[in-house]
């Protein structure tokens, strides 16, 4: 069967790629003092385990070119995750900085608006009011400290 | 041993008005998000536990279970009346479930669907009280050689039983093993892989991680997906899902077409569901195949037979009650979601093994006891609701995802009141959509992260034990029966394998 080169490197990376996360726990592993049979060290398990996930991904590598191909194996449409994945980065950051309430304000905005692809009036039609609620529902009720939250603060919750 | 007293009164806790309500919003709950196109009963756990962290651990369990069967009833809501399936299990349920949609039966399948889990999950949880106690009792014998064999088996069904390719399977399990070894030896108690971060001394969270990989990473699949077909999805929005649900009722043709589809499929379901690793997906698979064989006009199958949708449905509920099995009474997850369950009983400081019976028989038995609620509850709050449910298509999968992602970023924070775990979220939530394009199951990697532990502690006591001889594996018996099954598994494994390539050449 006949692939593209973007198609091919991608069915090599389905094996280099474990293939080196095997080599990195193989390599790794003696550091920690592998023991012996009678007194297993802390890096006997994760070098064993290694070698399986070595072996299995060396396999992988020359097999992957004759399994069939699947639609949901090209990247084309990647950009949209990629954003998501920087929103969630973005959000993270800003929940120890300003709290819970405005970092959730933007990310729902900004997921609803942009990736969503749904109006302005829905967008803040939801980003209103939910975050209020699940602070509400998390902090007060169910008492999960978050960190200060600016909003609240300044309104002398 | 089973005591008529203890199963009593588990069934008099569950019947407390406090676990009523706990299973009722669990059923609710679970149905309602399981009912959405692309969130099957795995993620909308992953997604739900944090409503559970400030519950008792008795009702946190019976709610988190509640969630499981109703999300798995729900999958089937997608999967009937739009062709989506919500999962794996789900996937059966299309096969002759839509078909009936397409003639205008939509109403009657739900109502199979629902009377057949119901079937299957009584049957299934009337075995889990008479069977699981005795196994319990029989499982207090065993010491690490037999643990090590029994997890290993565990990882392996699940390798084997996980997806389409084995080796895949085998990867996503030795890192699913590997990522459990992040944190202090249990031995030793050294750092291990750590990469001198504090933060890494206690391991990754489970939680975090199956949240992430299921929950986070299914969102971003079906973010990418939803790109994709754009245009034509939007239409689709404006102009409705294009079905309608009339007729709720069965016709009595029906119910004496499905009728004994059920019960087999109960038995089919229980068996499979037993086995650790293998769960619902396959239960359902299997019931297909069954029924088909046994019809006297298997051309019907794929063209709204009702018996092929019956028996599947209750072999997925019985499957997914019998996975309860061997977490309950052995400590092993039966499927990726009861490992889930297993990471939220942990978090409320009780072990699933078998001390559980003896050290918390409330819990045991309360669970048990709620799942003949929960069954029943699926029954009556589904069949009037059917109409609600197909309404709840029509919400767009745009608004709900981001608030779904704020739900798990603030399950994730409570874990340890850290930051760290939002972002070890994050990263999983990347790790699962990846997994998803390149054809990598999930569940081998959940699984053998919460089996791997117990593997590596079962393992080196057993070697301290025998200072060093491995043959302790094999000369006692219950461990030898155990790696004989596993060397039997793999070799028949091998053979299926090598027959499918002679056939293909």
């Amino acid at each position: 069967m006949e692939f593209s080169r973007a198609e091919t490197r991608r069915r090599y990376l389905n094996g280099i790629i474990p293939l080196v996360i095997g080599v990195g726990a193989v390599v790794y592993a003696p550091m920690l003092s592998l023991g012996s049979l009678a007194k297993p060290g802390p890096g006997l398990w994760p070098f064993a385990v290694g070698i399986v996930v070595v072996l299995t991904a060396s396999y992988l590598v020359f097999s992957e070119h004759r399994a069939p191909e699947r639609d949901s194996a090209s990247f084309a449409g990647i950009r949209p995750v990629v954003y998501g994945i920087l929103a969630l980065c973005i959000y993270i950051i800003l929940f120890s900085w300003l709290g819970f309430i405005i970092p959730s304000a933007f990310l729902l905005v900004y997921w609803i608006k942009v990736l969503g692809e749904e109006s302005w009036s829905m967008a803040l039609g939801v980003a209103v009011p939910v975050p209020f609620g699940l602070y509400i529902l998390f902090d007060v009720l169910l008492g999960v400290p978050f960190p200060e939250d600016l909003v609240t603060a300044s309104l002398g919750l | 041993m089973l005591v008529l007293g203890d199963v009593w009164s588990g069934l008099g806790s569950a019947l407390s008005p406090s676990n009523v309500l706990y299973v009722f919003i669990g059923v609710l709950v679970g149905t309602l998000i399981g009912a959405l196109p692309g969130l099957g009963p795995a993620a909308t756990i992953a997604m739900l536990l944090p409503i559970s962290y400030s519950l008792p651990a008795e009702g946190a369990i019976i709610m988190l279970a509640g969630i499981y069967y109703g999300a798995m009833y729900g999958g089937r809501i997608s999967s009937i009346l739009v062709n989506l399936p919500g999962d794996a299990a789900a996937v059966v349920t299309t096969f002759d479930g839509y078909p009936m949609t397409k003639q205008g039966r939509g109403g009657a399948a739900l109502t199979i669907s629902a009377v057949a889990s119901f079937v299957g999950g009584t049957l299934a949880a009337l075995v889990l009280t008479a069977f699981a106690p005795i196994l319990a009792t029989f499982a207090l014998q065993f010491g690490p050689p037999e643990i090590a064999a029994l997890t290993t088996l565990g990882v392996l069904l699940a390798a084997y039983l996980g997806g389409k390719s084995t080796s895949k399977n085998i990867i996503a399990a030795g890192t699913g093993v590997l990522l459990a070894s992040i944190g202090l030896d249990p031995i030793a108690g050294s750092p291990r892989l750590t990469f001198g971060s504090s933060f890494l001394w206690d391991g990754l969270n489970f939680v975090a991680v199956a949240m992430g990989v299921f929950g986070i990473g299914e969102i971003l699949y079906n973010l990418e997906q939803f790109k994709k077909s754009g245009v034509e999805q939007k239409h689709k929005r404006e102009d409705g899902l294009g079905f309608s649900v009339t007729r709720v009722f069965p016709t009595l043709g029906d119910w004496v077409q499905s009728r004994a589809a059920m019960v087999r499929g109960s038995v089919v379901g229980t068996l499979v569901g037993m086995a650790p690793g293998a769960g619902a997906e396959i239960a359902s698979m299997v019931s297909y195949a069954v029924e088909k064989r046994r019809a006297k006009y298997p051309e019907r199958f794929g063209k709204g037979a009702v018996e092929g949708l019956a028996g599947p449905e209750s072999a997925n509920n019985a499957g997914a009650i019998g996975s309860f099995i061997p977490l309950l009474s052995l400590g092993i997850p039966g499927s990726i979601t009861t490992a889930l369950l297993f990471g939220a009983l942990v978090l409320h400081g009780i072990t699933p093994g078998p001390e559980l019976v003896e050290q918390s028989p409330g819990v045991f038995y309360g669970l048990i006891g709620s799942m003949y609620v929960g069954n029943l509850m699926l029954l009556v709050l589904n069949i009037p609701m059917i109409k609600v449910f197909a309404q709840m298509l029509r919400l767009r999968i745009g608004i709900l995802s981001p608030i779904i992602v704020l739900v798990v970023m603030v399950g994730a924070f409570s874990l340890k009141n850290s930051p760290f775990d939002m972002g070890v979220l994050a990263l999983f939530g990347v790790v699962g959509y990846l997994a998803r394009k390149t054809g990598f199951s999930m569940g081998p990697l959940a699984l053998a992260f919460i089996l791997g532990p117990m593997m590596e502690t079962a393992f080196r006591q057993s070697l301290l034990m025998a200072e060093g001889d491995i043959t302790i594996f094999f000369t006692r018996p219950i461990s030898a029966s155990l790696f004989g099954i596993i060397v039997v598994t793999v070799l028949l494994q091998r053979l299926r394998v090598l027959r499918r390539s002679n056939r293909a050449h």
